[in-house]
């Protein structure tokens, strides 16, 4: 598919239909522009019931940044559910959501996000687990961390076993960072759906994880 | 034994030059037209005042020397002929070998040699003999007063019966005595800083030019911008008095009547050091513009080298009303332009070559800007619906020819994109060798089949591995298809085939789109072995994930970036006119088609059957400019990555092209039509 792309070029905003195939057609164009007008509208619905939540003020104050990225991450899983994105699209899709709002992010950012840094890709990852549970977890701050690993996120089991880990630890996130390091570099390389429950609980015990054992 | 020098046909040699100059400069009056602009550009570049060209003059006058009519051009606020006055021919071998400056006098006395500098016009020692040429006997007297030492040098340089050039100099008073031996006592040797040059019985038509002032109009052209920027003074002796070269109205200031743009210091292409001090545009709608000032004048140190015209650049009509003039860097543009891609006449450049290729790419779209802002050219005509999609389809049917012969749009394709080393094999890794798909382009049909669709896995450790080998397809859209999953233990040595013999692709299958093929290599095993890089062999490490094999169902490769070619279509009732291409800078190139040509008429505004056949058609004309561009292309670069292309340009055989272009046609529509 084709993303259409608002991209400042000298001082002047142009549309560019951003796409992975080789040739550029007048239907991929159309469809762009259907999606993105979607796409617009799923974000103002989602700028109005924030507001209307108090999470964010007209001026574009986060009052509660987790209930902002939250109620973002829930409508955009929505909108993918009924807007398929394809996976080769995927990277494409999560960098053309910064600039729409200017309530979200006042500022669009000057240089490339990475997908691990993505806070819309972030938001709909942390969305997908209850909001209790999120609050337990910790601030907007501590998701963004956790979700930034790669290695932490591929397997389910691995990410509920670090949630209950970091609920009863009850850590600030520069504090919870050593730990999730350590488990990302011991995960990396390694394939965990060959391993049994009682196996991966095992290798995460058996992670050296100084100054965060309970 | 003796050893000998060999001899050469001095008069062959001049003929051959002069011929040189014909040919490039292509109008009867070819030698006036090379003769002042050498020696012109002679003159200029020996001036005093570098910066202001202060008290510099030449000038072309017919008068009587040693007793024949004589051209003398003659210059003053120049150096002179500076350098050793040498009396012996081993002393001049020596001073043309050390190759230094300041030796203008020995220089000017032979040929093929020159100390010039970058930003100076002449570098090859070509222009004096051409004053030989304009000869009819083949003789030339020169005079000098030097700045340096303030001496006097007059000489002869002529050819002799035994076919060699042959020179005379004479020094200080006996210098001045052989000149008043020539002149008849009619003129006084030069009494201020210059040279004169008396080209003895001049050719008719060079002497008719400066009798008659047709001269000026040659120097006009090619020196106006020394004329502008110095306010230089070049005079002519004609018949009715001297004449002095103007700058000619279409070079002036904000002329009346002429819209215009200064596109100012600019980089020409991007990654590169090469810029233009300034391009100027021009338009008028209500003037005529001469031929000779028709197009852009490509400006060297102050000399226009060539024009080349606007309708050249930019394929559309109204642009020949187009004119102008661009104004290079001295370092790198202008140095290497001049070293590299311009003729050894000073009248044209080697447009393959680069940068000369970079100018004129950069010139052709800021014509192309230009046009638009001024709205020059006619309105694009809208194309029907069918239109767009045979030029869509044309265009994807032509991917694997694009992507075989390397052409690509911006920054995209093999030239561009760095190379990377291919990874060392590790000791535990697969091979998926024999995967094999119906096209090149891994286009792969419903009824087709992938063979080969399996992974060899390979133990280069001394000892065995139990391992999970898992080959699967994932679709575009992040559906997973698994192959074959097996679990093994791996011996030293290749291991048997995981995965299938081909992977039939059915409809009810495969979705239209991209897929996947992919393999991966997990330890089932804890171990106390380490992997090359220091990770432990676990249960669960990836030993290896680097089979990712891309294939398309039902779809044409969907390759990043654009396509190198667009087409454009032009109704215009040129005869001559079916198609035409030219470079959209970074983005490639534009393919233009007649769309009222009879051939293609026919086949647009039709049913969708009409806009197969014109897929088609454009589809196998573009194939054959495809061949074309990539030929261009590589001639810039002097080889190709293509043997067949490669062989042409190293034999410079050009009956060779026709011949592989068909050959090379002939294997792209096979396929195609498979």
């Amino acid at each position: 598919m084709t993303i259409k792309v608002k991209k400042n070029v000298n001082g002047k905003q142009k549309v560019v239909y951003k796409t992975n195939k080789f040739v550029l057609t007048s239907r991929d164009i159309k469809e762009a522009d259907k999606f993105d007008t979607e796409l617009d509208l799923t974000i103002n619905k989602i700028e109005k019931v924030l507001i209307e939540l108090n999470a964010l003020t007209k001026g574009g104050e986060k009052k509660d940044p987790e209930l902002v990225w939250y109620t973002v991450g829930s409508y955009i899983n929505e909108f993918l559910r009924e807007n398929i994105v394809s996976k080769e699209d995927e990277q494409l899709f999560w960098e053309s959501l910064y600039g729409r709002s200017k309530l979200l992010q006042k500022d669009k950012p000057r240089g490339k996000v990475g997908m691990t840094r993505n806070d819309f890709l972030s938001a709909s990852l942390m969305a997908k687990f209850p909001y209790n549970l999120v609050q337990k977890v910790g601030p907007w701050a501590m998701w963004r961390e956790i979700l930034s690993y790669k290695a932490l996120t591929k397997d389910p089991r691995l990410l509920d076993w670090l949630i209950e880990k970091l609920i009863k630890l009850n850590l600030t996130r520069d504090a919870a960072r050593p730990l999730l390091m350590q488990l990302a570099t011991r995960f990396k390389r390694l394939d965990t759906s060959v391993l049994s429950n009682w196996e991966l609980i095992q290798k995460l015990k058996d992670t050296d994880l100084k100054n965060t054992k309970d | 034994m003796n050893t000998f020098r060999q001899l050469r046909n001095d008069l062959r040699d001049i003929e051959a030059i002069a011929d040189g100059y014909k040919t490039k400069i292509g109008h009867d009056l070819w030698l006036s037209d090379g003769l002042q602009k050498d020696a012109v550009q002679n003159s200029w570049d020996a001036r005093i005042d570098k910066k202001h060209g202060t008290d510099w003059e030449c000038g072309f006058s017919i008068i009587p020397f040693a007793g024949n009519d004589a051209l003398c051009i003659s210059d003053s606020g120049t150096t002179g002929l500076n350098g050793t006055k040498f009396i012996t021919e081993e002393e001049l071998a020596s001073i043309l070998i050390r190759n230094e400056k300041g030796e203008d006098l020995a220089y000017f006395l032979n040929s093929n040699w020159s100390a010039k500098s970058a930003e100076e016009g002449g570098r090859r020692g070509r222009g004096k003999t051409l004053f030989l040429a304009a000869s009819k006997d083949k003789r030339i007297f020169f005079e000098s007063l030097r700045n340096k030492d303030n001496s006097y040098v007059f000489g002869e340089l002529y050819i002799d019966t035994d076919k060699q050039v042959k020179f005379k100099p004479f020094y200080d008073q006996e210098a001045k005595d052989k000149f008043f031996e020539n002149s008849a006592n009619k003129f006084k040797p030069l009494a201020k800083y210059g040279t004169r040059i008396f080209i003895i019985n001049p050719e008719n038509s060079v002497k008719n030019t400066v009798l008659s002032g047709n001269i000026i109009k040659f120097i006009s052209e090619s020196r106006w911008e020394t004329i502008k920027k110095y306010q230089a003074k070049i005079f002519v002796d004609t018949e009715e008095g001297r004449k002095f070269a103007t700058l000619p109205y279409w070079y002036e200031n904000s002329p009346k009547d002429i819209q215009g743009r200064t596109y100012p210091l600019e980089i020409i292409k991007e990654n590169t050091h090469y810029r233009v001090k300034q391009l100027v545009l021009r338009y008028t709608q209500n003037l005529d513009i001469p031929e000779a000032i028709k197009g852009i004048a490509i400006q060297r140190n102050g000399m226009t080298i060539q024009r080349i015209q606007s309708s050249e650049l930019v394929h559309d009509e109204g642009i020949d009303d187009i004119y102008g003039w661009v104004e290079m860097e001295t370092e790198p543009l202008g140095q290497e332009m001049g070293s590299i891609c311009e003729g050894p006449e000073h009248f044209d450049f080697s447009w393959t070559v680069k940068p000369a290729k970079y100018l004129r790419d950069y010139i052709r779209l800021r014509i192309r800007d230009f046009a638009k802002e001024f709205k020059i050219t006619g309105e694009q005509i809208k194309k029907n619906k069918a239109q767009r999609l045979a030029e869509e389809e044309a265009i994807k049917s032509l991917i694997p020819l694009f992507k075989k012969l390397g052409l690509t749009g911006k920054n995209i394709g093999k030239k561009l994109r760095k190379k990377t080393k291919r990874k060392a094999d590790e000791l535990l890794r697969l091979s998926a060798q024999e995967i094999e798909f119906p096209r090149d382009n891994r286009r792969v049909n419903y009824g087709e089949k992938i063979k080969g669709t399996f992974v060899i896995p390979i133990n280069e450790f001394h000892k065995d591995f139990r391992v999970l080998i898992k080959v699967f397809v994932v679709s575009d859209s992040g559906e997973t298809k698994v192959v074959e999953e097996k679990e093994l233990n791996l011996k030293n040595g290749r291991g048997s085939r995981v995965g299938q013999d081909d992977i039939s692709v059915t409809e009810n299958e495969f979705k239209k789109g991209g897929y996947t093929f992919r393999a991966k290599m997990v330890s089932l095993e804890d171990t106390n072995d380490n992997l090359p890089d220091g990770t432990r062999i676990e249960k669960g490490t990836i030993l290896y994930d680097r089979i990712n094999i891309k294939f398309f169902v039902e779809s044409e490769p969907t390759e990043s970036g654009k396509s190198p070619i667009r087409f454009e279509s032009r109704p215009r009732s040129d005869k001559s006119f079916l198609f035409e291409w030219e470079s959209d800078g970074d983005n490639g190139y534009v393919i233009y088609y007649n769309e009222i040509h009879p051939r293609i008429k026919p086949l647009i505004g039709l049913s969708e059957d009409g806009s197969d056949k014109l897929t088609e058609y454009l589809m196998e004309q573009a194939a054959i400019i495809a061949f074309q561009i990539k030929l261009e292309e590589d001639l810039g670069n002097n080889a190709s990555d293509d043997p067949d292309f490669n062989r042409i340009i190293k034999s410079k055989n050009i009956d060779a092209v026709w011949h592989i272009f068909l050959k090379k046609f002939s294997e792209f529509i096979w396929d195609a039509n498979s």
